[in-house]
């Protein structure tokens, strides 16, 4: 693996400050959803960078297993927030009500893989609660872009009766993992799998603007921005792989073992 | 005896519509097989990873989205949450239900395309070139296979979620995931036996399992030249492809069909004698197996 | 609120007891060089409870029993048409005679397994013993995921007001939250493979498997029960 040149602390402050500002910043009325596409990018590659380096344990199932589980985690504490804040008539409660729900959760299903399975990783704990708290980060934003706001109740009604909030959940599954599970080998980079996780960020913001169809009239205005951002990110995939391929050949056949061709 | 016209009306309309999505099934199975033979996706690809590292560099498909289920699954949700966004807006059902299909293929063709191209290039220790003529006539192929196996998946929901008489108290979204799911699930399970063990390693003989000494060597030439995926496909979808159809049709059918013809009671025992027939019928080809193939001959 | 979430916990552990019984190969089953299902465990599992729980959502009206019957005849239908038409490609795709080398005869039928092995691997397909073994284990993930889904609808149907749509809904989300993370975690339990309870490897991951199970299944249904109440008298 090459060296790293964005640490993983920086990643994990910028993307819950950034994450928590914008996610209270979405009740505005056109600049909400911009705001909310930013959170989700960055929550994106907090979650990917974590499990850069998770990855290179063997658990014994495979990459993906790791995300499904703490998802469905994040998914717990994002609707127990969201009851818990019905209950007690505070809206504004909701995200840092869920973060702490998270935290906990995570830590508690960390400690039963230690001692239980005698799984025996020093950074397991503090990848757990990364990755889940970067999941729930990613399913607040995504789905105050659905319901253009935070406000649990609205929540409520828009995302969570009508079982979108299951598309957003296996959206955001699909967001964190596939980077690292495509890029997954001996040449895995920094850079060209976080552009990657952008790029797939983007791809589900374009989905999600398309089913905010419901709740708002600017869904144009965020589908047009998502693709601008993917149309950029996906661009400068490309350009790393190619510079990073062994070789890029449009015909023919491998080269044989003695470098000829 | 009186007759009650109105109830026989509605058994029968139920009927029509669970066989109609009996055949949908089949359909479905079938094309979401032969995708992720042409796509190398899941198990298999685990042999055409492996094969560069021990030397054998070749020029198919290599594909590792996530697992097979959570795809469908994702490309379904996808799909049926768009359709419901443009059901609540009363669009026609015929125009929704193509629409939604096409965003869905549209996903997973790019995500096809970034993942063949970040596996090869992590591969680029080994010499594994990155051929882009691979993705210039493979992606296409797998385009109109998905958006077949999507189309079919979402009609399947439809008609569960609006038109059966008692119909399934779920939203649109909640039951295109649970189908893409168990789809993803069943395909993986059937029909990549038979491109990972048999097409994959032709150049041994027919009728063995593969050793784990020979785990790598994979046939990398064929008649054109290369080995490629549409190769593949074109021999699965002999075999593979129309089992795991048949499996997929016969299970959402039966599970139906129980129910409509026997009544709920009944239908409980009736799922119980299909199961111990299954069971008596895996004796039967068990025993069947042994008796036509022999021992292994020990050297 | 009891009655939640005693059942809540019983369906959950039922779950993780059923994932250890289903017998999965991995990616090696499907290159025909071990035994059992050719998936990962956690989606064959995920898939089989999925199955239970759809058919449990068709048959609402009906009283509790009658739910939780219909949901594991369910699973058990998927998982058994499953391993028929699994071996099936062995037998006529690939050529192999269905065995495994775990064990030395099957105890219902009799058959021999060491000489159908190919040499170099470790069985193929899915033998007699294995099929009982994962017709358990659907039997039980089945009885647990319907035991879930039903109690929370139920609840959800006698105390709130809401349409029978938005009640399955919301019940449906619950349940399969519980399926995904308990079966991730049996599954890390499992390790890799697992051949039914013929095994060696199912007499030690049993009772570990058992316990673990049992404690997140504890923690969730006190947080589920916990909501559910604070929606009900909010």
């Amino acid at each position: 693996m090459a060296e790293d040149l964005i640490p993983n602390q920086i990643v994990m402050l910028a993307a819950i400050i950034i994450g928590i500002l914008c996610i209270y910043g979405s009740s505005l009325p056109v600049i909400g959803g911009i705001l909310v596409i930013l959170s989700s990018i960055m929550a994106t590659v907090y979650g990917t960078n974590t499990l850069r380096y998770i990855g290179k344990y063997s658990l014994g199932t495979g990459v993906p297993s790791i995300v499904y589980m703490l998802s469905a985690v994040a998914l717990v504490a994002y609707v127990s927030a969201v009851m818990i804040s019905i209950y007690l008539n505070q809206p504004i409660a909701f995200p840092i009500l869920a973060i702490l729900i998270v935290i906990v959760l995570s830590f508690v299903v960390s400690l039963i893989c230690r001692y239980v399975f005698k799984i025996q990783v020093e950074i397991l704990s503090k990848s757990f609660i990364s990755i889940s708290l970067a999941s729930l980060l990613l399913m607040i934003s995504t789905s105050s872009l659905i319901a253009q706001t935070y406000t649990s109740s609205v929540i409520y009604g828009q995302v969570i009766q009508n079982g979108i909030i299951l598309l957003i959940m296996i959206m955001s599954i699909m967001a964190i993992q596939n980077p690292y599970n495509s890029c997954m080998g001996p040449n895995e980079d920094q850079y060209r799998t976080l552009s990657l996780a952008c790029s797939n960020a983007f791809l589900m913001l374009m989905v999600s603007s398309i089913i905010s169809m419901l709740n708002t009239q600017y869904w144009i205005l965020y589908l047009l921005i998502s693709l601008i951002g993917w149309v950029i990110f996906f661009r400068q995939y490309v350009f790393y792989t190619k510079q990073q391929a062994a070789s890029v050949r449009t015909f023919g056949l491998w080269p044989r073992d003695d470098g000829d061709d | 005896m009186e007759i009650n016209w109105g109830n026989c009306m509605d058994i029968l309309s139920n009927l029509v519509l669970v066989a109609f999505m009996g055949l949908i099934a089949i359909i479905a199975g079938m094309f979401e097989d032969l995708e992720s033979d042409v796509a190398s996706t899941s198990n298999p690809n685990s042999q055409v990873q492996l094969a560069p590292q021990i030397g054998n560099l070749h020029k198919l498909f290599n594909r590792a989205i996530s697992g097979e289920p959570l795809l469908v699954g994702t490309m379904a949700a996808i799909s049926g949450s768009i359709a419901y966004v443009l059901f609540t807006l009363n669009y026609p059902v015929v125009l929704v239900l193509l629409i939604s299909a096409l965003v869905a293929t549209l996903v997973q063709t790019i995500f096809s395309i970034t993942s063949y191209m970040g596996r090869i290039t992590s591969q680029a220790l080994y010499n594994q070139p990155l051929f882009l003529d691979v993705l210039h006539k493979h992606v296409p192929i797998m385009a109109a296979h998905a958006f077949i196996t999507l189309l079919s998946v979402t009609t399947i929901s439809y008609i569960m979620c609006y038109l059966l008489n008692p119909a399934v108290p779920l939203t649109l979204p909640v039951i295109s995931i649970l189908m893409g799911i168990t789809l993803g699930s069943i395909g993986s399970a059937i029909g990549d036996i038979h491109y990972g063990a048999e097409k994959l390693y032709q150049n041994y003989e027919f009728g063995s399992g593969i050793a784990v000494s020979n785990n790598g060597n994979i046939v990398t030439k064929s008649s054109l030249g290369s080995n490629n995926s549409i190769d593949v496909v074109n021999f699965c979808s002999k075999f593979g492809g129309p089992i795991t159809g048949a499996c997929f049709g016969i299970i959402i059918f039966l599970n139906f069909w129980i129910y409509l013809v026997f009544g709920i009671k009944y239908g409980l025992i009736a799922g119980l004698i299909i199961v111990l027939l299954f069971f008596v019928l895996n004796i039967f080809i068990e025993r069947k197996a042994r008796s036509k193939f022999g021992e292994y001959e020990k050297n | 609120m009891w009655e939640l979430l005693i059942s809540l916990i019983i369906g959950s552990t039922l779950i993780g007891i059923g994932v250890h019984f289903i017998p999965v190969g991995g990616a090696p089953a499907a290159i025909s060089t071990s035994a059992g299902i050719p998936t990962g465990a956690p989606m064959i599992t995920i898939g089989m409870g999925i199955t239970g729980i759809l058919s449990a959502a068709t048959v609402i009206g009906q009283p509790y029993y009658v739910m939780v019957l219909v949901g594991a005849i369910g699973s058990m239908i998927m998982m058994s048409i499953t391993m028929f038409f699994s071996n099936i490609i062995h037998v006529y795709g690939v050529g192999v005679p269905l065995s495994s080398s775990n064990f030395e005869k099957d105890p219902i039928t009799g058959f021999e397994q060491e000489n159908y092995v190919s040499p170099g691997t470790t069985g193929h397909g899915i033998p007699t013993i294995s099929f009982i073994s994962g017709l358990i284990g659907s039997f039980l993930g089945g009885i647990g995921g319907s035991i879930a889904f039903g109690s929370l609808y139920s609840v959800f149907s006698t105390y709130l007001e809401y349409t029978a749509v938005i009640d399955g809904t919301i019940a449906t989300i619950f349940s399969l939250v519980l399926f995904f993370i308990v079966a991730v975690m049996a599954s890390y339990n499992i390790g890799g493979t697992i051949q039914g309870f013929l095994d060696e490897k199912f007499k030690q991951k049993i009772i570990p498997g058992t316990i673990s199970c049992f404690l997140i299944s504890v923690v969730l249904s006190l947080l589920y029960v916990f909501i559910i109440w604070g929606l009900i008298y909010g």
